[in-house]
């Protein structure tokens, strides 16, 4: 895997043209998609095309900001006329008309996409084998799932298929697979990155993403995708500078919360990993401070009493007959019905019915719980970031597991999301980074900032790429 | 808890068409995760109950239409249609 700055200082010294670039790319592609499955649709001539392009502008002397960099996007992103899936059997042959926000950026900016990305259907999952087009293997050992929701993500950017790769994150979903496949990966405050064509899974949690080797990759990546967009309401203003403060990080300056319970039921080596960062951050001058978080046990009821009712809300609109997969019925309500019985997986039927069973009038009081349990979470952040400017905790609280250990066991899968799910109901920035390894076995670890501070948390993992060890047993 | 009947109303309303064999597998995983969400009854909530996720303030879009460029792209995805027109069963 070589670093963003190298690739791009080959490309911009002439060393390289991006067609070139890309050419190396699509040879790692061919060598090990049929063992990892990561892609669900290649773009390789539209790759060629956008390269030829770049290469034209390299040679100008401009080609910012990829410079043809090479960009796995998420099957749940438009990109118009090239099939997205959301790997569905419901949106096997959909074709979108227009292009999502983030993707148009990527293209503006002279990244090169390489294809669509495998992920969990719809996104709903932690381990990439929920997709109709199969499981995605994890690219440190295939005998491992990649975590999801987005697999092919996490898995591309490991195996160097990709320099960069798009994903979206809802409850983990670009953190976790960041964790399982040992590369970095953003979730940014709610709101920074437009998620216009982003197919929605719960629209008060979702924010799109990058997945990057490293954390120059995720600021070059940021310092683009994000922005205010007139067709995403909920998008800021407000920009960061994430280049510019990279090299910024002061550990001097920085108090760094650590929570017990932030710990508990973690596996010994992923708890290991995070002591061996904490410590290291400590010895460079950095404050370790405790913080109160009693009640962060709640965030995992509450994100899937929040989900479930806005996924299928968002669901509605699969009804076989704008698009998509359809079945044929005697009435509208029986082609509804067998094209939703027929095109939706298992995770995906369980979500609706969930979220139809949460939504209805003789429940409300359990949606109603969840809010103000979700503003107590918010409140209770709130006050830990007065006293600190971070806090760190393992992304994932277990290695990465097997292939098919935990698809039929819902409860068991969604213990992979409790430390990942706070930041999203909050709204709050949080980002993964390899921290240490057991045997192949990569293990991420998480800082979670104030909002807006998604500059720093990328800096404070930049400072430890360049002065810190990974831990290792 | 969930009882069988309960399962097959709510795949019902929620339009979701369910064989037998998936009703059996869904019933217990439901009833487990039921169990474990209602754990959420034991927080001590606080008096705050705003949820701001946003800091814009709110504001409406221009009450303008706005042509798409390509509406053949859209009609070329109905899965089954007539002319241009998306067809349906009879809504009774």
């Amino acid at each position: 895997m070589l670093m963003i700055e190298e690739t791009l200082e080959r490309i911009k010294s002439g060393e390289i043209l991006p067609s070139e670039h890309l050419e190396e790319k699509i040879e790692v592609i061919e060598k090990k998609e049929w063992e990892l499955n990561a892609f669900i649709t290649k773009t390789i001539e539209l790759a060629r095309e956008q390269a030829k392009r770049v290469d034209k502008l390299v040679k100008e002397g401009g080609g910012e900001a990829f410079y043809g960099l090479v960009w796995g996007i998420k099957d749940n992103f438009a990109l118009k006329g090239v099939r997205m899936t959301c790997a569905s059997k419901m949106l096997e042959n959909y074709v979108p008309p227009y292009t999502a926000t983030p993707v148009e950026r990527i293209m503006e900016n002279n990244g090169v996409i390489v294809g669509k990305l495998n992920m969990d259907e719809f996104a709903c999952g932690s381990s990439g084998e929920t997709s109709y087009f199969g499981p995605t293997r994890n690219a440190r050992d295939p005998e491992y799932v990649p975590g999801g929701s987005s697999s092919g993500a996490g898995a591309a950017v490991a195996a160097g298929m990709v320099d960069l790769a798009l994903g979206s994150d809802t409850g983990g979903s670009i953190r976790n697979p960041a964790s399982f496949n040992g590369v970095v990966g953003l979730k940014p405050t709610y709101g920074l990155v437009s998620r216009y064509g982003l197919a929605d899974l719960a629209m008060s949690l979702d924010v799109p993403g990058p997945l990057a080797p490293d954390a120059y990759g995720i600021a070059l990546a940021m310092d683009v995708l994000q922005g205010y967009d007139p067709r995403d309401r909920v998008t800021t203003k407000k920009r960061l500078d994430f280049l510019g403060q990279l090299d910024s990080f002061d550990p001097d300056s920085t108090r760094i919360g650590v929570s017990d319970a932030l710990m508990e039921g973690v596996d010994t080596p992923v708890k290991k990993t995070v002591e061996h960062v904490v410590t290291f951050f400590e010895k460079k001058g950095a404050e370790i401070v405790e913080v109160e978080l009693p009640n962060i046990w709640a965030a995992f009821p509450t994100y899937y009493l929040v989900m479930y009712p806005e996924f299928a809300s968002a669901m509605q609109k699969f009804d076989g007959i704008k698009y998509g997969h359809r079945a044929e019925g005697n009435t509208l309500a029986e082609l509804v019905s067998r094209t939703r019985g027929e095109g939706f997986g298992k995770e995906i039927k369980r979500r609706i019915i969930m979220g139809t069973f949460i939504s209805m009038a003789k429940n409300a009081e359990w949606y109603n719980l969840a809010l103000r349990a979700r503003a107590t979470l918010l409140q209770m952040f709130k006050q830990a970031f007065e006293k600190v400017n971070m806090i760190i905790s393992p992304t994932v609280p277990t290695l990465p597991f097997k292939i098919g250990e935990r698809l039929n066991d819902p409860v068991k899968m969604y213990m992979a999301d409790a430390l990942t799910v706070p930041a999203n109901l909050t709204g709050i920035p949080a980002i993964s980074f390899p921290g240490g390894w057991s045997g192949k076995l990569p293990i991420g670890v998480q800082l979670m900032g104030p909002r807006y501070s998604d500059s720093l948390l990328v800096s404070a993992v930049r400072f430890f790429e360049k002065e810190g060890s990974q831990w290792s047993e | 808890m969930l009882t069988k009947e309960e399962l097959e109303h709510v795949a019902k309303i929620a339009r979701i068409a369910l064989s037998e064999e998936e009703v059996n597998e869904l019933l217990p995983q439901f009833n487990d995760i039921l169990q474990l969400l209602d754990r959420v009854r034991q927080l001590p909530l606080a008096e705050a109950t705003a949820i701001v996720m946003t800091d814009n303030e709110s504001e409406f879009r221009e009450d303008v239409v706005e042509r798409f460029e390509d509406s053949d792209a859209i009609v070329e995805q109905f899965p089954k249609k007539r002319g241009r027109y998306a067809e349906v069963p009879p809504n009774l």
